[in-house]
C-alpha cells in the first residue's frame, strides 16, 4: 500500500508540472551532450526564473539526428544554425524569436599551426574535415566560398567541431572546416597546435526557434527572459559561460542573407 | 594413562590441526559474510558508475540505439537481473524484468529483497538531473560462491587433518620404531650381548643416534674384547702377577703367582709383600726399589724371594706403578718369573765355561778375563800387581810312571797347595796340563811377590802322597809385573812364561822376575837372606852404641843398643834392609835374643853403670816366656835388671793384647824398664801408655828436628810430649839432637835424656868404652 501510495504521489507531481509550462528546449549538438548540458543548464535554469516557464534541455547525438528531430518537430523550442532554420522555418515552421545581437556568424579553415599551407589555393583536391554535411558556419559556409572559388575539394564528416579540430590536429587532414566560437571553447592544447587559415564572410548567427504548436505569450516570456540575460551582471556572465554575446529579439528576415546562398542540402529531409 | 609416543604425538598434533582450522574456517565463513554485503554494493557501484559513464551522453542527447545496445551489454553481466534507464522523465530503455511494476520505487534500493539486490544512480551534469539508471543484482551467485568457498574450505581442513595425522603418525610411528630399537638394543647390551648393533637408515637426527649407539658399541666391544683378553693374559700366562694397592696390601694374584710361591690366593690378599721376603737382600736394596718406583714408576731386576715351603728362588720381577685418572698412585702391579733354574742353569755353564772340571781352578778363560780385570783395575788405582806363570817340574815323570790318576791327583794336590799359598784375593788358576797361574793384585813391594813364590816353591817341594806312595816334585815359576814390564795382557803372559823358563833353565825349584833388575834384587835379596843366616848362626852382626845423656849433667847415663852388619863382600848392609828380612825370614827372634845377650854381656863391663836400651821387635812376646828369657841373660851377664831398658814400638802397644802387658808386668817386677820408642810417630794413645807399664818415653827425631826451626808448633808438641810423661811419671829420651840449640831447649822444657850425633853416633862396644872414659873426664 505504501508503495502504491508514493508511486501515486510522484506520478502526479510529474504530470502537473508538464500540465502547466513546460517546454524542450533543443540545442543543435555542436559538442558532447554532457558538455553542453553542462554549458546550457545554468543558464536554462535563470531562464525558467526569470520567465516562469520550465525549460527542459535536449540534445541529440549527433547532428543528422537533430535535424531528423527537428524536422518531426520534436522540441517545443530549439537553438540552431542558420541553414538549419531557413530549412525548419519552412517545415514543421520553427519561428525565430532571438539571435546574438551583434554577432555575424562565421567559418573558418583551420590548419595544423606547423602545415606549410598558406592559401586555399593550396588545398585544391585535398579532403577537409567538416562536423556535418548541414554544418552551416563550420561545413557549409567553407564549401560554399571554396566552391565559388572554384577550389574542389573532398568533404570529409567527422561529427563534430571538436572531432574536427582533433583530426587536424592529430595530422588527419591537411584542413577542417570550424567556427571562432567553438575554436575558441576547446583545450588549450588542441587549440595551440592550430592555425586559422581562412574567415568566411559573416551571416547571421544562429537562431531560438519556437516550435508553431508554442503559444506565442509563453514565447515571448522566454524571448524577454533571454534578451533580459544582457541587462545584468548574472545574466551577461551565464551569457559569457557559453560565450554568447547579449541577445536580442529577432524576425524571421533576419536570416534571409542566408537564404539567399541557395542551399538546397537539406531539402530531402523536410519533403519527406 | 599411559600414552605411547607417537598416539600423544598423532593426538596432539590433529588437536592443534582441529582447533586451528576450526577457527580458520570460521572466520573465513565471518569474513565472507561480512564481505558479501561490502562485495555486493561495490560490484553494483562500479557496475552501475561504469554504465552512467558510458551512457551518460546517451541519456542527455535521448540516443536510444546507443542506450539500447548498453543495456543489452550489461544484461549481459552475471548475476544482472534487470536494468533501466530514464531520461527527461521518460523510461528510455530496459533489459530484464523485475516484479510487475515499471518502478523501481517498489524496492528498497540497496537492499536484497526476494533474491535481488537494487540499486540505482542518477545522472546528473553538476547538480542539473537529466535521468537515472536503475538495476538488480541476484543475490544468489554470490551467496552460491560464499557456501562454495565455505565447503571448499572445510573441504580442504578435513583434508589437511588427515594428511598431518597420516604424517604425524608416520613419523610417529618411525620416531617409535627407532626408540625402541635403541631400547632394545640397550636391553641387549645390558644382558651382555655387546655385539649388538642398530641398522642405521637416513642421515636424520635418529640416526646420528643409532650411529653414536653403534661406535658406543664397537667401542665396549673393544674395551671388552681387551678386558678379555687381559683376563685371559692374567689366568693362563706363565708370569706370576701380583697387585697391591697404593697401601702395598695385596689385591689381586693370579695363577701363576699360587704356582711360582706355593701360596692359594687366600693366604695372600690383604696381606703384605714383605711376606715373599727371603731376607737375602738388604735395607738398601728395598730403599732403592721404593726409590725408583717413587721416581720412575717402575722397577725391574732380579730378586730372591722365598716360596711357602721356605725354599729361597730367583725371580726377575718387574713393578709397575699404576696411576689413576688423576695422577695419584692406585696400585702397584708387579710381574714376575721365577729365574732359579735359569739362574742354576746360567751359574752351571759359566762355571763349565770358566772352571777346571778337575781342580775346580778357574780355567784359561776365566784368568784372562781376571787379568783382564787386573790390569784395569790397577790401571785405574795406579798400583801394581804381578803375574805368575808355574809349572809342575816332574808333572810328566809322575804321569808316565804313575798313570794318569796319579797325574790327576797330583794335579788336584798342587791346585790346593797354591790355593793355600796366596791371599783370598788373589787368583790361582790352570790354563792346561801342569800349567798353573797366579795373579797377585795390589801388589806394594817387589818382595811381596817374591815372598809369594817362595812360599809356592816350598809347598810343592813338600811330599805328595799318590797312589799310597811319596812322590817328591818340585816348580818353576815365572813373574812379571805391572805396569813395570807391560802394559797389556799379551804382552804380560808372554812375559810371564819367559820368566818361567828361565826360571826352569836356573835348574828348576827356582822362580825368576822377567826384568833383569828384579831379578837382580830378587838375587840380592836371596844372597841376603843365605849371608844373614850365616851371619847370625856365626855371630858375626855387631852391635854399636849410642851414649844417652843426661841434658842436665851432660853426663853419659846411658847407651842404646843398634846392631850394624858390615859384611866382607856386600858392604855396610842398612838394618833397615836386614831387620824386616830377618823378620820375613823369621830370624829376629833368634837375632834378638843374640844382641840381648850381647849387649848385656858386654854392659855389665862398663864403668859407672850406664843402663843399657835393647830394642825388641815382639816376636818373642808371643810365646809368653820372655820374662823368663830375660831373668836368665841377666843372671848369665850378671847385669843388674834396673840397667835394662827394653825399647818397644807404640805399634807392639796397639797390637799386643793382655798377653804382651802381664809379660811387661813381670819385666817391670824384674826391675826392668820399658821404653816406648819413636814416641809419636804411631797410634799414640793416652790410654795405652796408662795401660802399659812403660817407665820411659823417647820422642822421635822428628819431632826434634823441627825444634831447630824453633817452630812453636813443634815446641808446644814436645813439651805437651814432655809434659804428659811427667804427669805419667815417665823419664823422657829425646832422640836424634844434632844441636845444642835443642839440647838448651830441650832441657829447659823439662826433658831429661838425650842422643844424638851432637853427643856421639853409635859406636862400637870399644869406642863407647873410651866415650865413656871422656865423659867421666867431662
Amino acid at each position: 500500500m505504501k508503495r502504491l501510495l508514493i508511486l501515486a504521489l510522484s506520478l502526479f507531481v510529474t504530470l502537473n508540472v508538464k500540465a502547466t509550462e513546460s517546454l524542450s528546449v533543443g540545442i543543435v549538438p555542436q559538442q558532447s551532450a554532457a558538455k553542453l548540458a553542462r554549458l546550457w543548464s545554468p543558464l536554462l535554469r535563470e531562464l525558467e526564473q526569470r520567465s516562469g516557464v520550465k525549460l527542459q534541455f535536449h540534445t541529440a547525438p549527433d547532428i543528422p539526428t537533430f535535424e531528423r528531430r527537428l524536422a518531426e518537430g520534436e522540441y517545443d523550442l530549439a537553438y540552431m544554425n542558420p541553414y538549419h532554420y531557413t530549412v525548419f522555418s519552412r517545415e514543421p515552421g520553427y519561428r525565430a524569436f532571438a539571435h546574438e545581437r551583434e554577432k555575424r556568424i562565421k567559418g573558418i579553415v583551420v590548419v595544423a599551426k606547423d602545415s606549410p599551407i598558406q592559401s586555399l589555393e593550396e588545398l585544391a583536391g585535398a579532403e577537409l574535415a567538416f562536423p556535418a554535411p548541414a554544418a552551416f558556419a563550420a561545413s557549409m559556409l567553407p564549401r560554399a566560398s571554396l566552391e565559388r572559388m572554384g577550389i574542389a575539394i573532398s568533404p570529409r564528416y567527422v561529427g563534430s567541431h571538436d572531432s574536427v579540430y582533433l583530426a587536424v590536429a592529430r595530422g588527419l587532414y591537411p584542413a577542417g572546416g570550424g567556427v571562432v566560437r567553438t575554436f575558441n571553447n576547446i583545450d588549450a592544447a588542441v587549440r595551440e597546435k592550430l592555425r586559422i587559415l581562412w574567415t568566411t564572410p559573416g551571416y547571421t548567427p544562429h537562431a531560438f526557434a519556437a516550435h508553431p504548436r508554442v503559444d506565442g505569450q509563453v514565447m515571448g516570456r522566454v524571448r524577454d527572459a533571454l534578451v533580459s540575460l544582457g541587462d545584468d551582471e548574472k545574466g551577461r556572465a551565464l551569457l559569457g559561460a557559453l560565450r554568447f554575446k547579449p541577445i536580442g529579439a529577432a524576425a524571421d528576415a533576419n536570416w534571409d542573407d542566408v537564404r539567399e546562398l541557395d542551399l538546397h542540402l537539406l531539402d530531402a529531409l523536410i519533403s519527406e | 594413562m599411559r600414552l605411547s609416543f607417537r598416539l600423544k604425538t598423532i593426538l596432539g598434533v590433529a588437536l592443534i590441526e582441529a582447533v586451528l582450522l576450526l577457527l580458520l574456517v570460521l572466520g573465513n565463513g565471518d569474513f565472507l559474510r561480512r564481505s558479501f554485503d561490502e562485495e555486493l554494493n561495490k560490484r553494483a557501484e562500479a557496475t552501475l558508475r561504469l554504465f552512467v559513464a558510458s551512457s551518460q551522453d546517451a541519456v542527455i542527447a535521448t540516443d536510444l540505439a546507443t542506450l539500447e545496445s548498453a543495456v543489452s551489454g550489461l544484461m549481459r553481466t552475471p548475476g544482472m537481473v534487470y536494468v533501466r534507464v530514464y531520461g527527461h522523465g521518460e523510461l528510455l530503455s530496459q533489459g530484464g524484468v523485475r516484479g510487475d511494476g515499471p518502478f523501481i520505487r517498489d524496492y528498497h534500493i540497496d537492499e536484497v529483497e526476494d533474491g535481488v539486490f537494487d540499486t540505482a544512480a542518477e545522472i546528473t551534469v553538476d547538480d542539473f538531473h537529466f535521468g537515472r539508471v536503475e538495476m538488480g543484482l541476484e543475490v544468489d551467485a554470490i551467496a552460491g560462491m560464499l557456501d562454495r568457498a565455505q565447503r571448499h574450505n572445510i573441504v580442504l581442513a578435513a583434508s589437511e587433518i588427515l594428511l598431518v595425522a597420516l604424517f604425524s603418525a608416520i613419523l610417529g610411528g618411525y620416531l617409535t620404531r627407532q626408540l625402541r630399537s635403541l631400547t632394545e638394543a640397550s636391553h641387549a647390551i645390558a644382558e651382555g650381548r655387546i655385539d649388538t648393533l642398530i641398522p642405521v637408515r637416513g642421515r636424520d637426527e635418529l640416526a646420528e643416534t643409532a650411529r653414536a649407539f653403534n661406535r658406543m658399541s664397537a667401542q665396549l666391544q673393544a674395551t671388552y674384547g681387551e678386558l678379555q683378553q687381559a683376563a685371559t693374559f692374567f689366568e693362563n700366562t706363565a708370569e706370576a702377577i701380583m697387585i697391591t694397592d697404593a697401601d702395598n696390601v695385596i689385591v689381586g694374584v693370579n695363577p701363576a703367582f699360587c704356582r711360582i710361591t706355593g701360596y692359594d690366593e687366600r693366604e695372600v690378599l690383604g696381606r703384605d709383600p714383605g711376606m715373599l721376603s727371603s731376607g737375602r737382600h738388604d735395607e738398601a736394596f728395598y730403599r732403592h726399589m721404593k726409590e725408583s718406583l717413587e721416581h720412575e714408576g717402575r722397577w725391574q731386576g732380579e730378586i730372591w724371594n722365598r716360596r711357602k715351603d721356605g725354599e729361597i728362588y730367583a725371580e726377575w720381577l718387574s713393578i709397575v706403578a699404576i696411576k689413576d685418572d688423576a695422577g695419584e698412585l692406585a696400585q702397584y702391579m708387579s710381574l714376575f718369573s721365577d729365574i732359579t733354574k735359569r739362574k742354576q742353569d746360567e751359574e752351571r755353564i759359566w762355571r763349565q765355561a770358566n772352571y777346571d772340571t778337575l781342580t775346580g781352578l778357574p780355567n784359561r778363560t776365566l784368568f784372562m778375563d781376571r787379568l783382564d780385570q787386573s790390569l784395569h783395575r790397577a790401571h785405574r788405582e795406579r798400583c801394581r800387581f804381578a803375574l805368575m806363570f808355574i809349572d809342575l817340574d816332574r808333572f810328566k815323570w809322575v804321569n808316565d810312571t804313575l798313570g794318569h790318576g796319579a797325574g790327576d791327583g797330583l794335579l788336584q794336590e798342587a791346585s790346593a797347595r797354591l790355593r793355600d799359598s796366596v791371599r783370598e784375593s788373589d787368583t790361582v788358576a790352570r790354563l792346561g796340563g801342569d800349567e798353573f797361574t797366579v795373579i797377585l793384585p795390589k801388589i806394594r813391594r817387589d818382595q811381596d811377590a817374591e815372598l809369594i813364590a817362595e812360599k809356592i816353591l816350598d809347598q810343592l817341594q813338600q811330599p805328595f802322597l799318590l797312589e799310597g806312595r811319596e812322590v817328591f816334585i818340585s816348580g818353576s815359576v815365572g813373574i812379571t809385573l805391572y805396569p813395570d814390564d807391560a802394559g797389556d795382557i799379551e804382552t804380560l803372559v808372554r812375559n810371564a812364561d819367559a820368566a818361567m823358563y828361565r826360571a826352569k833353565e836356573a835348574g828348576r825349584n827356582a822362580f825368576r822376575f822377567y826384568t833383569q833388575s828384579m831379578n837382580d834384587s830378587a838375587q840380592r835379596r836371596m844372597q841376603l837372606e843365605a849371608e844373614l843366616r850365616k851371619a847370625i848362626s856365626a855371630q858375626r852382626l855387631d852391635i854399636y852404641y849410642q851414649p844417652i845423656i843426661d841434658l842436665v849433667t851432660g853426663a853419659t847415663v846411658g847407651a842404646e843398643a843398634l846392631l850394624r852388619w858390615n859384611h866382607l863382600e856386600l858392604g855396610r848392609i842398612s838394618p833397615d834392609e836386614f831387620i824386616p828380612l830377618a823378620e820375613e825370614l823369621g830370624l829376629i827372634a833368634e837375632l834378638e835374643a843374640w844382641v840381648l845377650r850381647q849387649a848385656c854381656r858386654e854392659a855389665a863391663e862398663w864403668p859407672g853403670a850406664p843402663f843399657i836400651s835393647v830394642n825388641l821387635s815382639g816376636v818373642q812376646l808371643r810365646e809368653g816366656a820372655y820374662p823368663a828369657f830375660v831373668e836368665q841373660v841377666l843372671h848369665e851377664s850378671g847385669l843388674e835388671a834396673s840397667r835394662l831398658k827394653l825399647e818397644i814400638t807404640e805399634r807392639l802397644m796397639i797390637d799386643g793384647g793382655d798377653a804382651v802387658i802381664e809379660q811387661f808386668r813381670r819385666l817391670r817386677e824384674m826391675g826392668v824398664s820399658i821404653a816406648i820408642d819413636d814416641f809419636g810417630t804411631g797410634y799414640s794413645s793416652l790410654s795405652y801408655l796408662r795401660r802399659f807399664p812403660v817407665n820411659v818415653l823417647k820422642i822421635d827425631r822428628s819431632f826434634v828436628s823441627d825444634l831447630s826451626d824453633a817452630e812453636a808448633d813443634g815446641v808446644t808438641l814436645v813439651n805437651t810430649m814432655i809434659a804428659m810423661a811427667q804427669s805419667l811419671n815417665m823419664a823422657v829420651v829425646a832422640e836424634g839432637i844434632e844441636e845444642a840449640a835443642q839440647a838448651e831447649l830441650l832441657q829447659r822444657l823439662g826433658a831429661g835424656m838425650g842422643q844424638g850425633f851432637l853427643y856421639s853416633p853409635a859406636v862400637d862396644a870399644k869406642a863407647f868404652l873410651d866415650f865413656l872414659g871422656d865423659g867421666a873426664r867431662v
